[in-house]
């Protein structure tokens, strides 16, 4: 792990010392428990270093999964589970022929495909992790502010001429009309809530809500 | 999925109730019955039936159960509900974070009682709420399912009835299509300056999120029932909710719209449009609106008339 004592390392006073190193790994595949998870984040919110092996350890699994995969033959692929592949088959990164054997292994497999949708649910749960990028006063480079500053004005400007327009427009024609309540979408996402409800069951339905033909 | 029609998913109860403490024994039961009913794997079709106020409103459904997965299909389309998600073709929405509810004070179970349903041997477990048997569900012995739900309302009446009409313990699923891979997920991300009470007529403010059309949605549930409260700042368009009926609730106005597994219900105060949807019972409803924020005006001449004529 990163030497803490290093001049990119920024340690808030009584803070505790890298202790995340195996973390790292449990989070990038969303199996951290909240204590855990909570830990890393405040952990990777300060820690330059920790935050770089972050980096390199996510970068090196993308590389490990981009690397060409050897067709075998199929009486010299083994019969045990495919749980390293896995996630690959979900990513639709898997080889037509090994993606074929995948999901004839899953097919049979109880296992498997329990470790499917977990893997599935955990993956989810890590595209809801917040961002990781260094704070901006550390990494930013002195010639980047200028370039910043002009990019903002830049976008300052469009935005004042989208205004007006906008402006301009609502003089001009007809008031616009209020946007409707998009209720295809609220059902979503009180049926995603309510899938996780303790306990329950649930129904999940196709229904028709103010329908029109 | 036909593009002509605007489809949403929706959610019934089948199988309800969670550990309460105050039976210990007989909820570490019930939760066994709910973690394998979790774990089956089976397929058919399923009706479900709402009765309010003398209307009913009734859906049959073709759903494939497995990996804490259901695929659901009405003849129109598909979806997927589960471990946190629903997709429909290409739209697909993720809960990342979520607290978990515990059964309200309110309820008690019954001892499950051996059954017969489908000729198939099960289990009726009850729950109660006071005298009141408020919920009945069926379990499958042999793989776990929930064959039959029932709701009662608060008089007694059957609210909801929701049952197993065909059953395949054996189904041919294809688990690929159950993965979800391919849908892109809008993620809720969590809110922690939830606007909403705490608690509502027994229900708790389990989570709040907030969506990425800055709508803000707030999930209620007393363990048993549940229902999410949307808050849309400024005008909208309420056409969706044409035809629907008035409900009248501690004298304030409400248009709702009943589907066969759930209610709609949307008001208005100020510049906010509120818009609830759940499974919850009539009675439990209209005792949860009253103190939720209220619509701008009191529905004054029918109280004025009530308070006349009685």
């Amino acid at each position: 792990m990163a030497d803490l004592g290093g001049p990119t390392t920024i340690r808030p006073a009584g803070s505790e010392p890298c202790e995340i190193d195996e973390l790292l790994s449990g989070y990038l595949d969303g199996r951290l428990d909240r204590g855990e998870l909570d830990q890393v984040v405040a952990h990777l919110a300060w820690c330059l270093d920790c935050i770089r092996t972050f980096h390199e350890l996510r970068d090196v699994r993308t590389a490990l999964r981009t690397l060409p995969v050897l067709e075998l033959p199929e009486h010299l692929v083994p019969v045990s589970h495919h749980g390293a592949a896995l996630s690959a088959y979900l990513d639709g990164e898997l080889p037509t022929a090994e993606h074929v054997l995948v999901f004839s292994h899953v097919v049979e497999c109880r296992q498997c495909r329990d470790e499917l949708h977990d893997l599935d649910a955990a993956r989810t749960a890590v595209r809801s992790l917040p961002g990781l990028d260094p704070p901006g006063l550390l990494v930013m480079a002195p010639g980047l502010t200028r370039r910043h500053r002009v990019r903002w004005q830049v976008a300052t400007l469009a935005a004042s001429v989208a205004a007006a327009v906008v402006v301009g427009s609502g003089l001009i024609g007809a008031p616009p009309s209020a946007p409707p309540l998009d209720l295809d979408a609220f059902a979503d996402r009180h049926a995603a809530r309510a899938s996780l409800e303790a306990g329950f069951t649930v129904l999940p339905a196709i229904g028709n809500v103010g329908v029109e033909p | 999925m036909s593009t002509g029609r605007r489809v949403a998913v929706t959610v019934g109860l089948v199988a309800v109730a969670v550990l309460a403490t105050v039976l210990p024994a007989v909820a570490d039961d019930l939760e066994s019955y709910l973690a394998e009913a979790e774990k089956a794997e089976y397929a058919g079709s399923r009706i479900a039936v709402s009765v309010w106020d003398g209307n009913s409103e009734v859906g049959v459904y073709e759903v494939a159960h497995a990996g804490g997965t259901t695929k659901i299909g009405d003849g129109t389309g598909e979806a997927l509900v589960g471990l946190g998600k629903v997709s429909v073709g290409p739209d697909a929405v993720a809960v990342p974070q979520w607290s978990s509810a515990t059964l309200a004070e309110r309820y008690t179970e019954g001892e499950p009682v051996p059954v017969r349903r489908l000729g198939r041997d099960g289990h009726l477990v009850s729950v109660l709420e006071g005298d009141l048997v408020r919920a009945t569900i069926v379990f499958d012995d042999e793989t776990g399912a929930p064959l039959a739900t029932q709701v009662y309302d608060g008089d007694g009446s059957l609210f909801r009835y929701s049952a197993m009409m065909d059953f395949d313990d054996a189904p041919a699923i294809d688990y690929a299509s159950l993965s979800g891979a391919g849908s892109e997920y809008d993620v809720m991300v969590p809110e922690t300056d939830a606007a909403l009470p705490a608690g509502v007529a027994g229900y708790v403010r389990a989570d709040s999120y907030l969506a990425p059309d800055d709508t803000t949605h707030t999930f209620y549930s007393d363990g048993l029932f549940f229902f999410s409260v949307f808050t849309v700042t400024g005008p909208v368009d309420l056409d969706q909710f044409d035809g629907a009926r008035e409900l009248d609730a501690d004298g304030h106005s409400y248009a709702v719209m009943m589907e066969p597994t759930q209610v709609w219900v949307t008001w208005q105060r100020s510049d906010t449009t509120y818009v609830l949807v759940g499974d919850l019972p009539p009675d439990h409803l209209s005792e949860v609106l009253t103190e939720l924020p209220t619509p701008d005006r009191p529905n004054l001449l029918r109280r004025i008339w009530r308070g006349v004529f009685g």
